[in-house]
Parts: structure tokens; C-alpha cells; sequence
């Protein structure tokens, strides 16, 4: 008997311990997140938000900073999307589960997604600027570096290597949410492969698809260090200078301000501030794809007829 | 005329079959150009005579707003006329000794260049270490609660909130970081310096917390539900229950979760970078600035000379790192994974 209540002690206290844990997690971010909320909302005026920085960054705003995470951004998902979505399809829809292709492909998709992002950057910086770039700007004969350089165009890419493997999992799960049976009856009806994908798979995946790639935004919109050999500036006094311009980024203006301010006192509300804003352009982004996912999940409940 | 048109329906099911093979053989054609652009930028160390400086030293500067399109490219191929070891700004640069590597000092771009090691290294395995050792065991305890602990109506909103904490960008977690954390270390025990080796371990670990505990959650559910019924109508009580079968059938889930977080870690930047104090020692004591390989990358690059020997010492770091991730990845992927999928086998 006083072996049992020895036990179930055990396994209350390891219930305890367990829930002590997950509330000290939701705390912190919790704490986090209000910590940001009541030190970054004095810096964070309309004034700042669309203006241009001046003088060292510490006057003005930081608008090009918002328009270059975005721009980088959504140039990114129209590189990652697409492909991400057709290596989904190979894997779900055309190999076969004992295909020793489909198994490399696996492996390296998941190998991918751990490669550290500082040596995707380094590899942006090697491969498009160092080959890809400077061997266009010589054969077009280009006198200036056009492609060449650090830009928008090659830190898009960059990340859309970042993002890829999300994108792919993400898709693949949803992929093989969509029921066998109705690929099976557009099968029979005579319609090809590709045109039941087209128009029963695809559509009905539609709105996993849009998570994947909103949970890929999210992801990309975080990343500052593949960025730092690609592309990004501290400071720019033009709003926009174009694909094949280097840009500004919240994050980067975050770490900038960070280490780097001429008066660190001041620059403290200014960090706050950008944080705030860096956090909460990555969690809408978060919530977005989570409301879709559970309003979609409904809908399948709802709409799926006994499989 | 139908059937022409049929031909063209399966040419174009056929060259969509084509497109998302190469989409999908993409994936690994990217990681076999990474290896191969990574070492190709590293070996010029080994090779120094071929080491000619001919780009813009400003090329990697993201600090410093250049204006690029004025540097005509006849300047800058006019340096490659330069006498080698010089560089476009007729500073000397010294070829790094190779026995230097296995060194403790870290001065790459100094008059007589040095480039250790062992700090980074060192500065990457403390910093990891300890992360992981705070990360793991409040991981896989909140994993615990929401699968086996948490009521069935907290744990969708936990969950939520969970995978918000996992979207936390990583230059945020490191600010706040040295801020709080870095603040409330030095006024509780005295240290010198905010940021340091203990400092960017708690940020790292708050960081990692999300990888080990999603990870962990996946391991926990995917023991089937009849092991644990079975075991309870033998009698067992729920911790017995949890002891002895949930935990058992869920270890090679926990493995994954913890090596999948290891890589994380030794990867991680940015956090580093902020909280850490970024300097290269080799010392025992937490609360000494520390270095790690993937911040000395991010740090040293943006003022690094394109071709210098110190430019490839960086993507040597990076190989390192790079072939680090791959085994853990490939090693979870190839002899975890099966384990996973076939269920429990004994």
C-alpha cells in the first residue's frame, strides 16, 4: 500500500513539474510580448513608420526598413511556392512509396531544412553573387555591377532556399489530407493524371497550400543572418532601390541598433519599437495561418463524405 | 481531331509529371551545390598561390550604405594587376598558416594572421551545451503536459501558443535577451559583462525550448492509444503506465527531438551574436563573453576582403557547420525515421 501512494506521489509531482513548465513557456512569452508592447509604443508614431531614416538612423522612420522586409518577403514565396508545391506533388502524387529517388528527395528535403541559415547565406554569397552574378555582368559585358552585387533579387532567393523544406512538408501533409477515393473516381471518369490534380486535388488542397506558404512568410520574415551577405543595408535614403538594389530590413535594423547605435541610450525606444514591429508583422502572419488551418480542418470535417 | 487532342492532354500530363520530378530533385541538387560552392570558397586556403584578390572590398559590407553602380569593373579588374598578397586598398594580407588552425588564438586579419580554432569551437559546444541542458528537460516536460497532462480544452489553445512562441524571430529573442536576461545576470551576480557565454545560452535555450517540445509532442502522440489502454486494463497505474510503456515507445521520438534541437543550436545565429559578447576565448566561466563558429561567420564577413585568406577561413567555418547539420539531419532521417514509422519494435 505505501508502495502505491509512493507511486502515485511520483506521479503527481512529475504532473506538477510538468505543468510548472509549460506555464513558466507561456509566461515567458507572454512576458515577452508585453514587455515589447509597453517599451516600444512610445517610439512607434506614424511619423517614424513612414518616414526615411536620417542622421545615423536615430531621426526619421523606417519605412524602406518595413517595404524591404515585405518586398523581400513576397519575392521570395513567388521563388519558394511554386516549387515547393510541385515537389509536394512529386512526392505524394507520382512516386511511388518504395522509389529510392522519392527516399533521397526525402532525406535531403529534411537534410535541407537543418542547414544553418548563415551557411545558406554563405552560400547565396558564393554561388548567385560570386558565379551566377559576376559571370552574367562579364558576359553581358557590363561596366557597372548589375547582378554582380548584393541585392533584393539574390537575398529573395536565398531565402527562398530557407523556406523551400517548410513549404514542402507543410504542402505534403495537406496533399495527403485530400482522400485517395477521388483521385481514384477522376481516374475512372478517364480524366490524366495531371487534370485530377488540376482540378481535384489542387483545389482541395487550396487552402493547406495558403498556410504552408503564409507558415513559410512567417519563417522567412524572422531570418536576418542569411540576409547579411546577400543584400540587406543599414540605412538607405531612398525608399526603394529597386531588384537589383540592396535594401533595408527590420530585423537587420533591430541588430544595427543594437550593436552598432552612436548614442545607445537613445537608440533604446527605437530597438523596442522595431522589435515590436518585427514581431508583430511575424506573428499576424502565425495567427493568419493558424485561423486558415483550423477553419480548414473544419470545413474537411463537414464536407468529407464517409471514406 | 480527338485524338490529336488526347495526344496533347497526356504530352501535358507527361511534362507536368517531368516539372515536379525536377522540382522535387531540386531539393537535392541545392544541397549538393551548397557542399560544393561552400568548399569551393574554402580550399584556396590549402592552395595559396592561387589566392588573387580581385573584387570589391566593399561587395560584403552590408554596414556601410555604398553606392555600388558608380565602381566601374575596369577599376576593379585593374587590381588583379596588384602584386599578390596586396589587396584593392594596397593593405598587405598575409596568407593564414594552416598550423594556426589548430591554434587558440582567433586573429585572422591581424599583421601576422592567426586563425584557431579551438575557441570558436569551443565557444559553440559551451554555449550548445548548455542550452540543451536547460532546453531538454522543460521541452519534454511541457510535451508531457499536453499530451498526457493538460485538459482536453487547454490544450488546443496551448498548442496555438506554442507555435507563436516557434515564430518568435530570432534577432527579437537575442535583443530581448541581452536586455532582460543580460541585465538581471550581472545586477544578480556581479559579472562585468551583460552579454556571455550564459546569457546567449538562456536565449538559445528559449529558442530551442519550441524544436524539442513540438518534436517531443509528435513522439508522444504517436504511441497508439490501445498500448496505453492495454496497460491500464492490466492494472498498472498511470504512472506506471507512463514509465513503462508511453515512455519506451516514444524514445526514439525523444531522440530525434534532441538531436534535431542539437543542430539547431550549433546553427543558431543571430541570439549568439547579441547576447553573447562575441569574444574568441576558450574559458571555462559561464559568464565570460564567448564566440561561437556560426557568429564569427555572420560578424567577420561584413568587413571582409572578397579572396583574402580570411574570407576563406569564414567558409571553412562554414563547411564545418554545414557538414555538422548534414550528419545530424541525415542520421535522424536514415536511422531514426524507420524506427519511427514501423512503430515500437521491442
Amino acid at each position: 500500500m505505501a508502495e502505491r501512494r509512493h507511486l502515485h506521489i511520483k506521479y503527481r509531482s512529475v504532473a506538477a513539474l510538468a505543468a510548472v513548465c509549460a506555464l513558466l513557456v507561456v509566461a515567458l512569452s507572454a512576458g515577452a510580448f508585453a514587455l515589447l508592447f509597453w517599451k516600444g509604443n512610445q517610439a512607434l508614431t506614424a511619423a517614424w513608420i513612414l518616414g526615411t531614416p536620417q542622421s545615423s538612423n536615430m531621426e526619421g522612420g523606417i519605412l524602406p526598413a518595413i517595404l524591404g522586409t515585405v518586398a523581400s518577403v513576397l519575392l521570395m514565396s513567388a521563388c519558394a511556392i511554386p516549387v515547393g508545391v510541385l515537389s509536394a506533388l512529386y512526392l505524394v502524387e507520382y512516386s511511388s512509396p518504395t522509389s529510392l529517388f522519392a527516399h533521397i528527395f526525402r532525406v535531403s528535403i529534411s537534410t535541407l531544412a537543418g542547414v544553418p541559415p548563415v551557411v545558406i547565406g554563405l552560400f547565396g554569397l558564393a554561388f548567385f553573387i560570386r558565379t551566377v552574378g559576376q559571370n552574367f555582368d562579364a558576359a553581358v559585358g557590363n561596366t557597372s555591377f548589375f547582378l554582380g552585387r548584393p541585392s533584393m533579387l539574390w537575398a529573395a532567393l536565398t531565402l527562398a532556399i530557407l523556406t523551400l523544406p517548410t513549404v514542402i512538408l507543410a504542402v505534403e501533409s495537406t496533399l495527403r489530407a485530400v482522400p485517395q477515393s477521388w483521385r481514384e473516381s477522376s481516374l475512372a471518369l478517364g480524366a490524366t493524371q495531371w487534370e485530377t490534380i488540376w482540378r481535384i486535388v489542387l483545389p482541395n488542397a487550396l487552402g493547406g497550400i495558403s498556410t504552408a506558404a503564409i507558415l513559410g512568410m512567417a519563417r522567412a520574415a524572422g531570418e536576418v543572418v542569411p540576409l547579411l551577405f546577400v543584400g540587406v543595408i543599414y540605412s538607405q535614403s531612398e525608399l526603394w532601390n529597386g531588384f537589383t538594389g540592396e535594401f533595408m530590413h527590420l530585423g537587420y535594423h533591430l541588430y544595427v541598433l543594437t550593436t552598432q547605435a552612436p548614442n545607445p541610450a537613445e537608440a533604446v525606444p527605437l530597438q523596442y519599437a522595431t522589435a515590436l514591429l518585427l514581431l508583430v508583422v511575424s506573428a499576424a502572419l502565425n495567427i493568419a495561418a493558424q485561423l486558415l488551418n483550423r477553419r480548414l480542418q473544419k470545413s474537411i470535417a463537414q464536407n468529407t463524405p464517409g471514406v | 481531331m480527338i485524338e490529336e487532342h488526347s495526344r496533347s492532354r497526356l504530352a501535358f500530363n507527361t511534362a507536368m509529371r517531368y516539372a515536379a520530378t525536377s522540382a522535387a530533385a531540386l531539393s537535392f541538387s541545392l544541397l549538393a551545390l551548397i557542399f560544393v560552392y561552400v568548399i569551393k570558397e574554402a580550399v584556396p586556403l590549402w592552395n595559396p598561390a592561387k589566392v588573387q584578390l580581385q573584387s570589391p572590398t566593399d561587395g560584403m559590407s552590408a554596414a556601410e550604405p555604398i553606392v555600388f553602380n558608380t565602381t566601374p569593373l575596369d577599376s576593379i579588374l585593374a587590381t588583379r594587376t596588384l602584386p599578390a598578397g596586396t589587396n584593392v586598398r594596397g593593405e598587405i594580407t598575409e596568407a593564414i598558416p594552416l598550423g594556426s588552425l589548430l591554434g587558440t588564438e582567433w586573429d585572422p586579419s591581424g599583421s601576422t594572421p592567426k586563425a584557431g580554432l579551438l575557441p570558436l569551437v569551443w565557444g559553440t559546444a559551451y554555449i550548445a551545451l548548455m542550452a540543451l541542458l536547460m532546453a531538454i528537460p522543460v521541452g519534454v516536460m511541457v510535451a508531457l503536459w499536453t499530451t498526457e497532462f493538460a485538459p482536453r480544452s487547454l490544450r488546443n489553445a496551448f498548442q496555438a501558443t506554442f507555435s507563436l512562441l516557434a515564430s518568435f524571430p530570432s534577432v527579437v529573442v537575442g535583443f530581448l535577451c541581452l536586455t532582460t536576461v543580460g541585465h538581471l545576470l550581472s545586477t544578480m551576480l556581479g559579472n562585468q559583462y551583460h552579454a556571455n557565454g550564459l546569457t546567449a545560452s538562456i536565449g538559445l535555450a528559449f529558442a530551442i525550448i519550441p524544436t524539442v517540445a513540438t518534436l517531443s509532442i509528435r513522439a508522444f502522440m504517436a504511441v497508439p492509444q490501445e498500448l496505453r489502454e492495454a496497460s491500464i486494463a492490466l492494472g498498472a497505474r498511470p504512472g506506471q503506465t507512463l514509465r513503462w510503456v508511453v515512455l519506451p515507445c516514444a524514445r526514439p521520438g525523444l531522440l530525434a527531438a534532441v538531436l534535431l534541437a542539437a543542430g539547431r543550436g550549433l546553427g543558431e545565429t543571430m541570439i549568439i551574436l547579441l547576447a553573447s559578447g562575441n569574444a574568441p576565448l576558450a574559458t571555462l566561466n559561464p559568464l565570460a563573453p564567448m564566440r561561437t563558429v556560426a557568429s564569427t561567420i555572420a560578424l567577420e564577413s561584413g568587413d571582409v576582403l572578397w579572396d583574402s585568406p580570411h574570407f576563406h577561413v569564414l567558409f571553412l567555418l562554414g563547411l564545418g557547420l554545414f557538414l555538422c547539420s548534414t550528419l545530424i539531419s541525415s542520421f535522424v532521417e536514415v536511422k531514426i525515421r524507420p524506427s519511427l514509422a514501423r512503430g515500437i519494435d521491442g
